[in-house]
């Protein structure tokens, strides 16, 4: 049976109310994993007292942080400061410069295409992009900045590209409260409507975010020390 | 179904809101493709049993998924089960 998630919601992080709405329809149609947006300042105490109705429900939460550099360099710094507080590490390309290093680094897990980027853009960052799952994010279709029709051709475009280089897609609510939010399978079938396989739109909300996880909480534990090397102690010592 | 629009629908408006989000989406054709109706709703729960052709669920999914609001009502709709048979819908909604 698949296991369902959202990875990304994004409420306001000081409004209790609103986040326990979403937690209560997060476990209405069915999500069992949700990534949660902290910002750059989340305290330890704030993150805590958020995910807490998430888990007296059953669900699980990742913490998340979304990065938006503007250079390479800021990218790097970022990388280096927050990599090991959160357990997704997002980055929204502006430019090609940025989608070049986060496509290459291996501290980034999840890259997304800024809205105001040009079609031929699109085109050529997506086609440097290796081996990293690319988001989309269905509030950019409910909450449109752009016309909506700008808005659909754009992500059927990113869709198309990925498919062509074979990169991995994700998609998630970016829900900002519960009216935002939508079930797994929803979000699937808006994945078929912008092009992707029936097969590939159901991973792309099970499958692909959950081994993400899975893989940085691995490597974000204490066992870990290297790719292919891990502590293993038996029960004596 | 599970529908949220501030006690705003009933069985007529909510046809309505399903024909405007596909139309909007699929157009005409898609609306006869899908070809919706309303089983049931109710009121009290918000919630709806609708039947489409099975082979345009996905299509009837990702229209009912775009769509936010009608008439100036802030709407969302969550589809909370879909099934080949409407007796084991029901029977679902019974036991929630």
């Amino acid at each position: 049976m698949r296991r369902f998630t959202d990875l990304c919601l994004n409420p306001p992080l000081n409004d209790p109310k609103v986040i326990e709405k979403i937690s209560k329809y997060s476990k209405l149609i069915g999500l069992n994993l949700v990534g949660f947006v902290f910002d750059k300042k989340s305290s330890e105490n704030q993150i805590n007292r958020i995910i807490e109705p998430f888990k007296t429900l059953g669900i699980d939460v990742v913490k998340r942080i979304d990065l938006t550099p503007k250079s390479r360099l800021e990218l790097l710094q970022d990388l280096r400061k927050f990599r090991s507080k959160y357990e997704i590490l997002s980055v929204n390309c502006l430019n090609t410069q940025v989608s070049v290093v986060a496509s290459r680094d291996r501290r980034v897990d999840i890259v997304s295409i800024g809205y105001r980027i040009s079609m031929f853009n699109i085109r050529k960052m997506i086609n440097r992009i290796v081996n990293k799952p690319l988001e989309i994010k269905l509030s950019e279709i409910l909450n449109p900045l752009n016309p909506r029709k700008f808005v659909l051709r754009r992500l059927h475009e990113e869709i198309f590209t990925a498919k062509k280089n074979k990169i991995p897609v994700i998609i998630s609510s970016g829900a900002k409260n519960h009216l935002m939010l939508r079930s797994p399978r929803d979000m699937a079938a808006v994945g078929i409507l912008l092009g992707l396989e029936s097969d590939d739109a159901l991973d792309s909300v099970s499958k692909i975010p959950y081994s993400i996880v899975e893989r940085n909480r691995k490597k974000l534990s204490s066992k870990w020390i290297a790719e292919g090397v891990q502590i293993h102690r038996g029960s004596n010592n | 179904m599970k529908i949220i629009a501030d006690n705003y629908l009933n069985k007529e408006k909510l046809n309505s809101v399903i024909h405007f989000a596909i139309k909007r989406v699929h157009g005409e054709r898609g609306l006869m493709e899908i070809d919706p109706h309303i089983i049931s709703y109710d009121t009290r729960s918000n919630e709806a049993v609708i039947r489409c052709r099975n082979s345009s669920v996905n299509k009837f999914r990702a229209s009912l998924t775009l769509i936010t609001n009608f008439d100036d009502h802030v709407i969302s709709i969550f589809v909370l089960k879909t099934s080949g048979t409407i007796k084991s819908l029901k029977k679902e909604s019974k036991s929630q």
